[in-house]
């Protein structure tokens, strides 16, 4: 029987009378691998920084290696080998690794200079722990997100963790990424440190954990080993919905009719060449391949992101401009982007300006001032359309979860009714029911006579939706496959042969 | 190794300095003597104090610009008071009373920046008006003319001089106060812990909080710091010009700002290094004080200053954008024609 190693009892905390957790009990034992899973505004985040000492819960207990700490501070759970790794890894970008990695061990031992040969001592040997290599000099900005993740790993490795929090830690990776970083949590789970997960991925949740722990609306729902789940309960207990995945059934075409969208022998020097596709009004086709594939530089090309220096992009029969954003909207091309917090939303302002941000011309009035009453009606048509959760369309748009900010993007682009969607990993960070949501969003505009592009490294969501794939590596497209004859495995397969 | 040396920063203001320095000196030889170069460095000392003063401000994510009143406050009042006095004593003591002035001055302003989180520029604009309209209302903006003895007498103390063909070029004791400062600063920056909480917190404030970092005791001390040396650039400054003016040294600002950019720290935080903003120093002294030798008239000073500023931040912000827009290629290994 592993020893429990922190006991928490009845956690309630609110905000502004908003309950993020409601009487939640957690206890992690030694050693073991506990995945903490929930929709986003669930109460995932406040619990974890209620166990690193970051909130203080209103109401509940905290115990710790059989001591109770009425007010855990920051520095207290730190003592008490309590890490987290935020998702941003709260790393130094103008800092070198060996500084990331090692400034803070020195700093727990009360050390005023700054020692820098032990500092690369230090850093090395906890390089060393998890078998990796890095350049100790190397500034940590200039690391891929992988890297990074390792660096902050090591950071929390070199003080002594006993419990090692991990805020959805695989967001950012590629599949061999996410591998080693498996790989690594194990090893550390043999060396007795316990892991608690943070993630709301079905198929990594499965892989890695072996406890799991379901937060719904700040309530903890469910709990217990991981061989009890399987996929439909897991998403039930998420969600509180079951949620059918049905397999997209694509329209008949008749052999004459024009493709809404063909694609002749483009390239970009250096980035992808000679890629030929059409795609008929309701179709829902996928773009795959790995992270360097090609295939956003692919997707923000057909958009005019990026100038094409060959081939020709025609809609409707007409050739696009190449790199004229403006000529494709023109056209009817609308591009949810890869990452709405940077490329797809106008964070602080509110829900209704960025619904209305592509198509302002159509908000003004006859003076050519925008009229409200409009911006009013059009914000609530698309709030009730597309499901968007919010108490009101004047609210920040930054004060939405992703699931729902995502629906937002939709809605600025599907307000220029476009003739051709192209959505570029359109549910990464999405809960659950945002993402079964907006898949059957994207199917019912197919429906309606909209061709729909998916280019995602979702597996699952690439099959489910579209009725064909094309595969990318390297650049080039190097296959074409038909959904219905695939399954998970072999898809798999094709994308990481060499 | 070259392709390294190419993308400091430090590397493309070496080049500035000295294809400037060639500029000046071909065209007026005299730039290369001994006078001149004694010259520039005691032309550097008030202004060089403050570079790295306020360096270590924007390495820890804030822009201080109230510390040319402060460095005015605490030369005018001690001037003043030692008039006043007719202070006959050592001259440490007015140095340290400047100092201490200063230091009281920046705690101000740590205290208002940490305690509400304020960003140091808008919070030290509002000082900056604060401390210099109470002196000049207070005390009025008479000028002391005669120094007091000590400090006259240090006012004419030289560390050695030089013989020129027409005239003497002393390097005052002031200059010490200069290369303490760099001293100091670099000890602080490279060797303690508190230097590497200033690159952090500069570098990302979220994550500084999250590791435990005293954000609110670093800052206090950055703008502490800022303030002292101000008040010695201050009293360096009057026992240098041997009087004391009150108009001196306000509207400086953004030059030694720009001294301190152009040396590679960056505008945003969490980086700079001593050495880069010695060079920016340089590239500054010697664009103010040297432009004269190649017959630009002062008037047309300033637009040469701000031509070099605005193509040397220029040339760094546009390195930085390389940086961060540098796609990986996709495609080096596919043989045959390109696409």
């Amino acid at each position: 029987m592993r020893e429990p190693f922190i006991q928490l009892t009845g956690i309630s905390k609110s905000f502004a009378g908003v309950h993020a957790l409601q009487d939640v009990d957690l206890t992690i034992y030694g050693g073991e691998i506990r995945c903490l899973a929930g929709e986003n505004g669930g109460g995932k985040s406040t619990l974890i920084k209620v166990i690193s000492g970051f909130y203080t819960p209103d109401k509940g207990q905290i115990e710790i290696g059989g001591r109770v700490f009425p007010k855990l501070t920051p520095q207290q759970a730190i003592n008490e080998g309590i890490q987290i790794i935020y998702q941003d890894f709260s790393v130094f970008p103008n800092l070198t690794v060996a500084e990331n990695i090692a400034l803070s061990y020195q700093r727990l031992h009360q050390k005023k200079m700054v020692d820098w040969h032990a500092l690369k001592k230090d850093a090395q040997r906890a390089l060393d722990l998890i078998h990796i290599d890095l350049d100790l000099q190397a500034p940590v900005g200039a690391l891929s997100v992988a890297d990074r993740q390792l660096v902050a790993i090591c950071r929390a490795l070199l003080q002594d963790t006993k419990l090692l929090v991990m805020d959805e830690p695989t967001t950012a990776l590629t599949r061999k990424e996410v591998d080693a970083l498996f790989n690594v949590v194990r090893n550390l789970q043999k060396k007795g440190i316990s892991i608690l997960f943070v993630s709301h991925k079905l198929e990594e949740v499965f892989e890695i954990a072996e406890e799991l722990t379901i937060l719904r609306n700040g309530k903890k729902v469910i709990e217990g080993p991981m061989k009890d789940f399987d996929r439909q309960k897991f998403i039930f207990y998420m969600t509180g919905r079951t949620i059918e995945t049905t397999k997209f059934v694509p329209p008949v075409i008749p052999p004459s009719s024009e493709p809404v969208l063909k694609v002749d022998h483009i390239g970009i020097k250096g980035l992808f060449k000679d890629i030929s596709f059409e795609l008929h009004a309701g179709e829902v086709i996928g773009i795959t391949g790995l992270l360097g594939s090609g295939r956003s530089e692919l997707a923000r090309a057909l958009f005019g992101l990026e100038a094409i220096t060959s081939g020709k992009v025609y809609v409707g029969g007409e050739t696009i401009k190449p790199g004229s954003v403006r000529d494709a909207i023109a056209h009817g091309i609308a591009y949810v982007p890869e990452d709405r917090l940077t490329e797809g939303l106008f964070l602080p302002h509110s829900i209704s300006r960025n619904i209305y941000a592509a198509t302002i011309g159509k908000m003004l009035d006859r003076r050519g001032i925008i009229d409200n009453d409009k911006v009013r009606k059009v914000t609530d048509d698309w709030i009730r359309e597309l499901s968007i959760v919010t108490p009101s369309g004047q609210l920040p748009v930054q004060s939405l979860s992703g699931g729902n900010q995502q629906r937002v993007v939709l809605a600025k682009w599907l307000s220029t009714n476009p003739k051709v969607l192209i959505l570029n990993s359109p549910t990464v960070g999405v809960d659950i029911g945002s993402k079964a949501d907006i898949h059957a969003y994207a199917r019912k505009l197919a429906g309606e006579g909209m061709g729909v592009i998916i280019i995602s490294d979702d597996i699952p969501e690439v099959l489910d939706n579209c009725s064909r794939v094309l595969i990318m590596k390297k650049g080039l497209i190097v296959g074409t496959m038909d959904t219905s004859e695939m399954d998970n495995q072999a898809l798999s397969m094709k994308l990481s042969e060499a | 190794m070259i392709k390294k040396l190419l993308r400091k920063n430090e590397f493309y203001v070496a080049l500035a300095v000295i294809a400037l320095s060639l500029l000046i000196g071909i065209r007026s030889p005299v730039f290369f003597t001994l006078n001149n170069l004694v010259d520039l460095l005691k032309a550097a000392v008030v202004s060089g104090i403050m570079v790295f003063a306020v360096m270590l401000g924007i390495i820890g994510g804030g822009i201080d610009v109230s510390f040319p009143a402060i460095a005015v406050c605490s030369m005018y009042i001690t001037s003043k008071i030692c008039e006043g006095v007719s202070y006959n004593g050592p001259v440490a003591f007015p140095i340290v009373f400047a100092v201490l002035l200063g230091a009281i001055l920046g705690s101000v302003n740590g205290l208002i920046i940490s305690s509400f989180k304020l960003p140091a520029f808008i919070v030290t604009l509002g000082t900056s008006n604060v401390f210099y309209g109470l002196l000049i209302s207070l005390l009025g903006a008479k000028p002391v003319n005669r120094l007091t003895p000590p400090m006259e007498a240090m006012s004419k103390a030289e560390i050695f001089h030089v013989q020129g063909e027409n005239y003497i070029s002393i390097l005052p004791v002031t200059f010490w106060f200069l290369l303490g400062t760099i001293i100091v600063v670099y000890f602080i920056l490279k060797h303690t812990m508190l230097g590497r909480g200033i690159y952090a917190i500069g570098g990302d404030r979220v994550s500084a909080e999250r590791a435990g970092y005293n954000i609110r005791g670093i800052t206090i001390f950055i703008y502490t710091f800022i303030g002292a040396a101000s008040g010695l650039a201050g009293i360096s400054h009057t026992i240098q010009a041997r009087t004391c003016v009150p108009t001196d040294l306000m509207g400086s600002e953004l030059l030694i700002i720009a001294a301190a950019v152009l040396g590679g720290t960056n505008i945003a935080g969490g980086k700079g290094t001593v050495f880069g903003s010695i060079l920016g120093l340089a590239l500054i002294t010697i664009a103010r004080n040297s432009l004269i030798l190649m017959g630009i008239p002062p008037t047309a000073q300033r637009a040469v200053v701000g031509l070099i500023i605005v193509v040397g931040t220029g040339i760094s912000a546009y390195q930085a954008m390389r940086e961060a827009n540098k796609t990986p290629k996709v495609m080096d290994e596919i043989p045959g024609e390109e696409a």
